[in-house]
């Protein structure tokens, strides 16, 4: 396998948290974790990622979608995929996370075979699901 | 050597304009002489004929006309004839030589205001003082009587009921609106006091208090409830107001009555709009709430379903040296998880229904496309238990006009519930149009269902055919929702069975020329709105 992968999963729930990072590392991916859109705020400008999942509704000063558009005006991060995960599974999350500079929409609770399949639309690893 | 000017009633002079009748110069000359000394300021004309006269009279204005009784060609007398007729009421004062009491008598019946003799003429100044004194008292008296006329008028043509009684509050007047508020007339109720209006709904200290206002010669304004003749009730606004006399005694009191009923019923009105409105807000931040909760609730049930389902999938996934029952126990986690998921969704779903958040959006749905699809779903299914699955649509080429997405979640749940209690055989999808719409219909050859069961099958919560064993037992609002999204198209839903002969549950929806009907209404609604608008 080429280089390792960083990605950023962004949740304020520990369980959902531990279950992406479980699978993705299970994946051959490096993972960092935040719990709030203020600590992923300062991950990303501390470390360089490929991916960032991003739960969308998450309480404190910066949800998921706030999160998002900061990250969109940082040149660094404007063209970093970004999944939205949300158990919002409403049109209007949807549409809300696609507007926030979001690159797609999953619902929870996640299909973990169909979020590979995302993942690999975005950042093909070559590993096959 | 000149006396003070003296004027109408002692008042400073204004000019006097008199209109001599004379043939002889002389004679007017002492006329006019005989005047100024008196003090009056006067302005004259001459005349000697009736043609003269018939002139002057029609061409300015006099205050007198002061005529010699005897004239070569004329007489004074019909002067005032001629006054008659040009409709002038200008004094005629007859100045003669000589009149016997019989002239004299003639001259004021034929309305000549007074006479003076030649040999008396120093008589004729207070003689026109006197004329012109009651002739301002006589226009004053009529100005008087015709604006007492006018405000007669103007009481008797108003929309206010007026009503004048004496001290002891004996009816002495009613206007036409009186009768009109009350039903009474107004020989009905002159001399009557007003108590046969009391309705009954005031205590004697509102009389007392009313009464007590007025008598002590204050305004009482209030609101009242009275009885009409006819017996019903009506609020009137009421204001009383005594009239005083020189002396300070009451003398009358004047009620002025507005009808209020319908003022105090747009009152009502504006309350009961005012209060449905706060209602309706409430009911509309009660029915947002509701949605809100909705929302949360399913996000909250989301979040642990997550890592249930996530790390079953993940252990499943991932774990080598799982035992085959561990592996099976996984799975079972995996699958309540799912079925608690599926209960979740449908309980929002039919809670978005039944509170009406559901929107429909229609158009034009070919049938046999839409079973194709749903057929391929669960082609998986049929294959696996060696099941048939049949689609008849007649004509080939039927549509319904519905939500195609809705159309395909009423189909999913009967095709999947059907194969649910079908062990062998078949399930059919079968569609014809009838007079009521397009009868759809999902037949299969399973276990049936009572008859005591039937009825309830699209109940919430109801599990028709005991199935506890099943890990695929369904949430029990899958039926429920059916018929929900079936009733929202118009449409109507129901079942035919026996045990051990299959199920068929059929459904109505629109065909496709309510699709035109739709159109039409919504360009009339259009076009209204045009209309409106323009």
């Amino acid at each position: 396998m080429s280089q390792t992968r960083t990605v950023l999963v962004v949740d304020d729930d520990p369980g959902s948290r531990r279950l992406l990072v479980r699978w993705l590392e299970e994946h051959g991916w490096r993972v960092l974790e935040a719990g709030t859109g203020e600590i992923a705020l300062e991950r990303v400008a501390e470390v360089t990622v490929d991916l960032i999942l991003l739960d969308v509704r998450m309480p404190g000063h910066i949800d998921g979608l706030h999160a998002a558009v900061v990250m969109r005006q940082s040149p660094a991060l404007r063209d970093v995929p970004i999944i939205a995960v949300s158990a919002s599974p409403q049109e209007a999350f949807r549409d809300r996370a696609l507007g926030a500079g979001c690159s797609a929409f999953l619902s929870k609770p996640v299909n973990l075979k169909l979020l590979m399949k995302e993942i690999e639309r975005f950042v093909p690893t070559g590993e096959s699901q | 050597m000149t006396k003070p000017v003296r004027g109408i009633a002692g008042k400073p002079a204004a000019l006097i304009r008199a209109l001599l009748v004379e043939d002889s110069m002389e004679d007017a000359q002492l006329i006019l002489r005989q005047l100024e000394k008196e003090g009056l300021c006067v302005r004259s004309d001459v005349v000697h004929d009736r043609k003269d006269f018939e002139e002057k009279v029609a061409a300015n204005s006099y205050d007198v006309v002061i005529a010699d009784y005897r004239l070569p060609d004329w007489r004074g007398i019909e002067a005032v004839d001629v006054l008659k007729e040009q409709g002038k009421d200008i004094p005629v004062i007859i100045v003669t030589g000589s009149l016997g009491d019989e002239l004299a008598a003639e001259c004021i019946r034929r309305g000549a205001s007074d006479y003076v003799l030649k040999d008396r003429l120093a008589r004729l100044p207070s003689a026109v003082l006197r004329t012109l004194a009651e002739q301002e008292a006589r226009r004053k008296q009529e100005r008087t009587e015709q604006l007492l006329r006018l405000q007669t008028k103007a009481l008797e043509a108003t929309a206010t009921a007026v009503v004048i009684t004496d001290r002891e509050g004996r009816i002495t007047w009613v206007n036409p609106a009186f009768t009109r508020l009350t039903g009474y007339r107004a020989d009905e109720v002159i001399g009557q006091t007003p108590r046969f209006l009391k309705s009954g709904q005031h205590a004697a200290a509102f009389y007392r208090s009313l009464w007590g206002t007025i008598l002590a010669g204050r305004v009482w304004q209030g609101e009242l409830i009275n009885q009409r003749k006819d017996g019903t009730c009506y609020t009137e606004e009421q204001t009383i107001t005594p009239m005083v006399n020189d002396a300070g005694e009451i003398t009358h009191f004047i009620s002025i009555k507005q009808d209020a009923t319908e003022r105090k019923r747009a009152e009502e009105d504006r309350l009961r709009t005012l209060y449905l409105e706060v209602e309706n807000k409430a009911l509309m931040r009660a029915d947002q709430m509701k949605s809100e909760f909705l929302a949360d609730m399913s996000h909250e049930f989301r979040t642990p379903l997550n890592s249930i389902l996530g790390f079953s999938e993940l252990l499943l996934e991932t774990c080598q040296n799982l035992s085959v029952e561990q592996q099976e126990d996984l799975r079972l986690i995996y699958q309540s998880a799912q079925n608690l998921l599926q209960l979740v969704n449908d309980s929002l779903d039919l809670a978005r229904i039944e509170a009406g958040h559901v929107k429909l959006d229609r158009s034009i749905v070919p049938l046999k496309d839409t079973f194709a699809r749903i057929l391929d779903v669960f082609a998986p299914h049929f294959q696996q238990n060696n099941l048939r699955a049949g689609a008849e649509i007649h004509p080939p080429e039927l549509a319904v006009f519905a939500d195609s997405r809705r159309v395909e979640q009423i189909l999913t749940n009967l095709v999947g519930n059907a194969l649910k209690f079908t062990g062998r055989g078949s399930v059919t999808l079968a569609a014809h149009p009838t007079e009521a719409g397009v009868q759809i219909s999902v037949a299969d050859t399973g276990v049936g269902i009572s008859a005591e069961e039937l009825p309830h099958i699209f109940d919430k919560f109801y599990q028709a055919r005991k199935q506890t064993e099943s890990a695929t037992r369904g949430t029990g609002l899958g039926l429920a929702i059916t018929r929900q999204l079936v009733e929202l198209h118009g449409g109507r839903i129901w079942a035919e069975s026996a045990p051990g002969r299959g199920t068929t549950v059929f459904f109505l929806l629109p065909g496709e020329e309510a699709a035109q009907r739709a159109r039409a209404k919504e360009q009339g609604r259009v076009a209204n709105a045009h209309r409106a608008g323009g």
